[in-house]
């Protein structure tokens, strides 16, 4: 029998640890891929993700059936993840993933040692998304997290207005211009390919 | 290319990323799908949208750690305690914040010697209202005591002309 998220987290606030413990096991893979899209960085994400299932838990109590859980835990995810951001910038410090800039840097950075070895179709792939990972970085905030939410959770942009505490139209303007700013950035890394027309 | 075919371009231009992730009403849908039947210029960038997405989309989905569950299990434990232990001390901190501003707000009061005062007073009024049936017992309020005892005489006399009366219709038998 399918419980759903709203009813597993009435329980969750009622103390039961086993209804938390399947709203994590449903959500985790999706918030670590979430987060890792938005900061960058895979070790840092994992313990963001940790770190909003523990509010979630905390904040368990406060939590009413008229929100959707999936928007209020991409609520939490995404104030943490903007804080990272944030933080990162007030310190002047970068992640690893951070500093592969060019092709010489990804076949020569000792993080991707590994990958040297394998055959090089998989080396091409990773290192296209590695490209494609750098030049989503380089998106405004807000941009890159619509754009984020919408391809990558296939959220709607009724869920990504919540979210973000913002109108729909501000979000289809947002998602507008991430995927033109994306175009540019792709042309300029030389994958833009047939997207040579101006959005 | 007319300025009015321009305009129009322009404006389903905005709405093609929508249209892509399939978010607009029904009549709008049907309205773009018009349009790119004719518009080679619409249709090019519904394509170029539509490689953006797919380039985007090279990017695996990355999985969270095998031990990930059981660190967040194993974590939960402080996150319980604190709750509870928080739970009561922010609703004790949230109460007497709650009464602090009201007393702020509505007596304006910084002066702690009104404070006491007034304190005092609401104390005193509390007493009184507890502890009022003592007062007759200790004998404080004589005057009063005189004047409830001339009262119940009062009634009393009142009640002696009302029995004095003769009836005005007496009961025979015959």
């Amino acid at each position: 029998m399918f419980v759903s998220d709203e009813d597993l987290m009435i329980e969750c606030g009622k103390g039961d640890m086993s209804a938390f413990e399947l709203l994590v096991r449903r959500y985790q893979d999706s918030i670590v891929s979430y987060i890792h899209i938005t900061i960058n960085d895979y070790h840092r994400a994992e313990d963001l993700a940790q770190e909003t299932f523990l509010r979630v838990l905390k904040n368990a109590h406060r939590y009413k059936p008229t929100a959707a859980f999936k928007n209020w835990l991409y609520t939490i995810a995404t104030n943490l993840s903007r804080n990272e951001i944030r933080n990162r910038v007030r310190r002047n410090t970068y992640f690893i993933e951070d500093m592969v800039k060019s092709e010489e840097d990804i076949y020569h950075s000792p993080i991707m040692t590994d990958v040297r070895n394998q055959p090089d179709l998989l080396l091409e792939k990773k290192e296209q998304q590695q490209i494609i990972k750098k030049a989503l970085s380089q998106l405004p905030d807000n941009q890159r997290i619509a754009l984020t939410l919408v391809t990558y959770q296939e959220l709607s942009y009724d869920e990504v207005a919540e979210i973000l505490e913002c109108t729909v139209g501000a979000v289809k303007s947002l998602i507008h211009r991430a995927r033109q700013n994306m175009k540019n950035q792709l042309i300029k890394v030389g994958i833009g390919g047939n997207v040579n027309v101006k959005i | 290319m007319l300025k009015s075919d321009r305009n129009e371009c322009k404006s389903i231009q905005a709405s093609l990323s929508a249209y892509i992730d399939k978010e607009l009403a029904y009549w709008k849908k049907i309205r773009i799908q018009r349009h790119l039947k004719h518009c080679s210029g619409c249709k090019s960038q519904v394509k170029s949208i539509e490689h953006i997405d797919n380039t985007l989309r090279l990017i695996e989905p990355i999985k969270a750690s095998e031990n990930f569950i059981n660190v967040v299990m194993s974590k939960t434990n402080t996150v319980n305690y604190h709750h509870k232990e928080k739970q009561v001390s922010k609703r004790i901190v949230r109460i007497t914040s709650g009464i602090h501003n009201w007393v702020r707000s509505h007596l304006s009061v910084s002066n702690p010697v009104f404070m006491f005062s007034f304190i005092f007073g609401l104390f005193m009024m509390i007493g009184a209202t507890l502890y009022s049936p003592q007062i007759e017992k200790l004998n404080l309020l004589s005057i009063f005591n005189v004047q409830s005892i001339e009262n119940s005489q009062e009634k009393l006399i009142s009640f002696e002309v009302i029995t004095e009366k003769e009836p005005k219709r007496t009961l025979r038998t015959r």
